[in-house]
């Protein structure tokens, strides 16, 4: 070829390809809780080689690589600030506590209004 | 095409294009937050039913998943390297170099929509006859209305960039780009890229969980 492509590109592209086939290998592997975290790991590694080579973050200013981490920054506080309201319910989903095939009707959220207006309703 | 001279706006064509590079970069922070509102459903949903989204996962097409994520890596690589050579002044190379990325771009459309007609015939679309297992019926039909959400988008993503990449490649071809100007093929590069990133990062989420179970 008359114009070979730049070395560096061809080798991200051949690393990009093998933590593809990487990725799928681990995802085969059963390594329980781990399995997650590796492949967001090697999706990570992906995302930085495109975007450190092909979209050339390593030759941009830094006020490019700014707004490119700003994307990146804002959704970690959103995923940080739902996951601090998700993980910390006594009860999610709504409704995993009421098996309609066991019968049992724990606590549940839908429960407490209803109990509210068996208290009001005497009154009246 | 008379771009040698900078719009009236900026001083310097470098200005110029360090103002179209930022432009870009914050329509791609915009669009991580776009995805990423659907990555925050798709948590929340993971961690909610966590069973039933390994048993969804395990049924999408991971050998056609696995082949769409190498197609799309290597149009990217195609595109980074076309952007180079365009701003050698080699305009003929370029835009074959891009042509043969958009077609990649067109198999991978192609290969999705052969995914979805299998997923159809399997009955994994929501609302049109969804069949699971009763067990983790209401976990896999969330998963797969985020997985029909997230790719349908996605796959809207890459038809645009195709056309895009297309048009640009016509105009590498008559010689518009050269290492003084080259904003429009740079910008179109970085969208290719980051369509290219949204995708390694569904692949993860999509096609790779309750595969060791």
């Amino acid at each position: 070829m008359r114009h070979p492509p730049p070395l560096r590109l061809v080798l991200s592209w051949l690393a990009l390809l093998f933590l593809l086939s990487l990725t799928v290998l681990f995802a085969y592997q059963p390594l329980g809780a781990l399995n997650l975290p590796v492949a967001l790991l090697i999706a990570s590694v992906k995302a930085l080689i495109v975007g450190v080579v092909f979209m050339e973050l390593n030759e941009s200013s830094g006020l490019k690589r700014a707004f490119a981490a700003a994307g990146f920054f804002w959704l970690g506080l959103l995923l940080w600030l739902a996951a601090s309201d998700f993980l910390t319910r006594p009860e999610f989903p709504p409704g995993m506590y009421r098996s309609h095939r066991s019968g049992q009707h724990t606590r549940h959220w839908i429960s407490v209004p209803t109990k509210v207006v068996f208290v009001i309703a005497p009154d009246q | 095409m008379s771009e040698s001279k900078p719009a009236v706006q900026y001083a310097t064509l470098a200005q110029q294009h360090e103002a179209a590079e930022l432009g870009i970069w914050g329509f791609l922070a915009t669009e991580v937050l776009f995805f990423g509102g659907l990555i925050l459903a798709y948590c929340v949903y993971r961690y909610g039913y966590p069973a039933a989204f390994a048993e969804a996962a395990r049924h999408t097409k991971i050998v056609i998943g696995a082949a769409n994520t190498a197609v799309l890596l290597t149009s990217s690589f195609l595109v980074a390297w076309a952007v180079l050579t365009a701003r050698a002044g080699q305009g003929r190379l370029a835009a074959r170099l891009l042509g043969f990325a958009g077609m990649l771009g067109l198999l991978f459309l192609v290969l999705k929509g052969y995914e979805y007609v299998r997923e159809y015939r399997d009955h994994l679309v929501p609302g049109m006859d969804f069949q699971f297992a009763p067990d983790h019926l209401g976990g896999a039909s969330l998963f797969f209305i985020f997985y029909f959400a997230a790719t349908g988008l996605h796959a809207l993503h890459v038809a645009i960039g195709i056309v895009i990449l297309f048009l640009i490649a016509r105009r590498a071809q008559h010689g518009a780009y050269s290492a003084r100007y080259h904003a429009p093929l740079t910008v179109a590069g970085l969208y290719w890229h980051f369509v290219d990133v949204v995708w390694i990062f569904l692949f993860a989420l999509i096609y790779l969980p309750g595969r060791s179970g």
